[in-house]
């Protein structure tokens, strides 16, 4: 079981993603802004970090900066899930230390595939 | 009765009505609260539900009590969601009857509500909704007729084109929104589109130009050529646009002939968009036989010429990045480099000096 934490101000997202990861066996953890999920991520140390750009406090992207700049936690594999969908974004946001990048409107079932992808990469 | 009398009389009265007038906002305000964080407790109740049922969602029955905590749920989710999911969260919203009142309420007096409805609608691309949304492309309340066309595109049904560039014509909804709509219904819409740059409507033949150059529609080639001397300025534009986009280099002499005509015609009638968007689209289409007219361009003024040089170092670029040339690290040494390779020694120089100057904010101040 893998501890995976959730970073949407969208509640709905947050259960959506949350329900369909928690089905599969890990455990879920949901924070609805950017100091929140900074705070989590030292306390709870997850395994991934799934992370939405655009939430109060501190973006994604500042979050992924910040953790990027912690040692401890630069290893924790970043998936942004965002509306921003132009090509200028997504290298932003992997030039800011995420490691996926997924597009809403987006599949839950196919971001499962992806944090699972993620976590057996990051396990060997 | 004394004045004084009738006063105190009054001053009695509002004494007697203000506190009670106070007491009832007081209650209306704390009814309206409670009723708030009753429905907030509701939704948060029904949204495992809703999660639930989208990976069952005949298991579920989310009529009754749960139904507009259901639809307010899935209102905000389902923009989000693509796939097996969204198609579940549909399906859940029409067994639960969600989808069929929302029908109705298509025909509802209230613009609020006619705008609700076809939000969720077009947000589960439900295609049984796509004639009523039509009609209401001429509702007599602006923002729902945008609602309505922003739904027919997430609905993706083809047969929706012809109202939507209808109302285009007619201006009952902007073209930006008619845009995004083709661009969801997609290449669906091909044959539509294609008829629709014959439209006797600029307003139709440029939105459906653009429409066909960003959906990469190659078939409209021949006929965004012939636009390319359209009586509108949009129109031709549009169509210039729409060829650099596509990228066939058939269209290069055409485009060729065009800049060669507009760089000989008077100044009182020269377009100068028109010659940007021309240079600029054999840039991207990156034929070399472009390269002596784009040259040309370089002599002209400084947007012309700026846009000349750019074309010209895309050109090279793109061809550089064939290839496979190694990543340059100086901007000078990237800005010659780009420079097409046939070009004579001096031109080549010039081109240099003009792309290192457009790419200085103040390059044409510089002198």
């Amino acid at each position: 079981m893998s501890r995976i934490l959730i970073a949407d101000d969208d509640r709905d997202i947050c259960e959506l993603v949350s329900f369909k990861l928690a089905a599969l066996g890990h455990h879920v953890i949901v924070e609805h802004d950017g100091e929140g999920a900074l705070a989590a991520a030292r306390t709870e140390s997850p395994d991934l970090i799934v992370l939405d750009w655009m939430m109060p406090r501190l973006t994604g992207l500042e979050v992924c900066v910040a953790l990027q700049a912690d040692p401890a936690l630069a290893r924790i594999p970043v998936i942004l899930l965002t509306a921003r969908a132009q090509d200028a974004d997504i290298q932003r946001g992997f030039n800011a230390g995420a490691n996926d990048y997924i597009v809403k409107p987006f599949s839950p079932r196919v971001l499962a595939s992806r944090v699972h992808a993620m976590l057996a990469r990051v396990s060997h | 009765m004394t004045i004084r009398t009738a006063f105190e009389i009054a001053l009695l009265v509002l004494s007697l009505t203000l506190p009670l007038m106070f007491a009832t906002l007081g209650f209306l305000k704390l009814s309206r609260e409670w009723r708030s964080r009753r429905y907030d407790q509701l939704v948060e109740e029904t949204r495992p539900l809703v999660m639930a049922a989208l990976d069952a969602p005949t298991s579920i029955d989310l009529s009754g009590r749960h139904g507009a905590a259901a639809e307010t749920i899935a209102a905000s989710l389902l923009p989000q969601l693509r796939g097996a999911d969204r198609d579940n969260l549909a399906n859940l919203l029409e067994q639960g009857g969600m989808l069929p009142q929302a029908r109705q309420g298509l025909r509802s007096r209230r613009a609020a509500r006619r705008q609700r409805s076809a939000e969720l609608l077009g947000a589960a691309g439900n295609r049984r909704a796509a004639a009523g949304l039509a009609k209401m492309l001429d509702d007599r309340d602006g923002e729902v007729r945008q609602t309505a066309a922003r739904a027919l595109g997430r609905i993706g049904d083809p047969l929706s084109v012809p109202p939507l560039l209808d109302a285009l014509d007619r201006k009952r909804v902007s073209a930006h929104t008619v845009s995004m709509a083709l661009l969801r219904i997609g290449s669906a819409g091909a044959g539509e589109l294609t008829i629709a740059l014959a439209s006797d409507s600029p307003r139709v033949r440029a939105v459906a130009a653009d429409t066909t150059g960003a959906l990469g529609l190659i078939a409209a080639v021949p006929t965004l050529e012939d636009l390319l001397t359209d009586e509108n300025h949009t129109t031709r534009i549009s169509a210039v646009r729409a060829l650099g986009r596509l990228g066939v280099p058939t269209a290069t002499p055409t485009l060729i002939r065009r800049l060669q005509h507009e760089l000989v015609v008077p100044s009182l009638t020269f377009d100068d968009d028109y010659a940007r968007a021309l240079i600029t689209s054999l840039g991207q289409i990156g034929e070399r036989s472009a390269i002596p007219v784009l040259e040309q361009s370089l002599m002209r003024s400084y947007r012309l010429s700026s846009a000349a040089a750019d074309a010209l170092s895309e050109m090279g670029a793109r061809r550089a990045q064939h290839s496979n040339h190694e990543s340059l690290d100086s901007e000078d040494r990237r800005t010659s480099d780009s420079v097409p390779s046939e070009m004579s020694g001096e031109t080549r120089d010039g081109v240099a000096s003009t792309v290192a100057q457009s790419r200085t904010p103040q390059g044409n101040n510089l002198s």
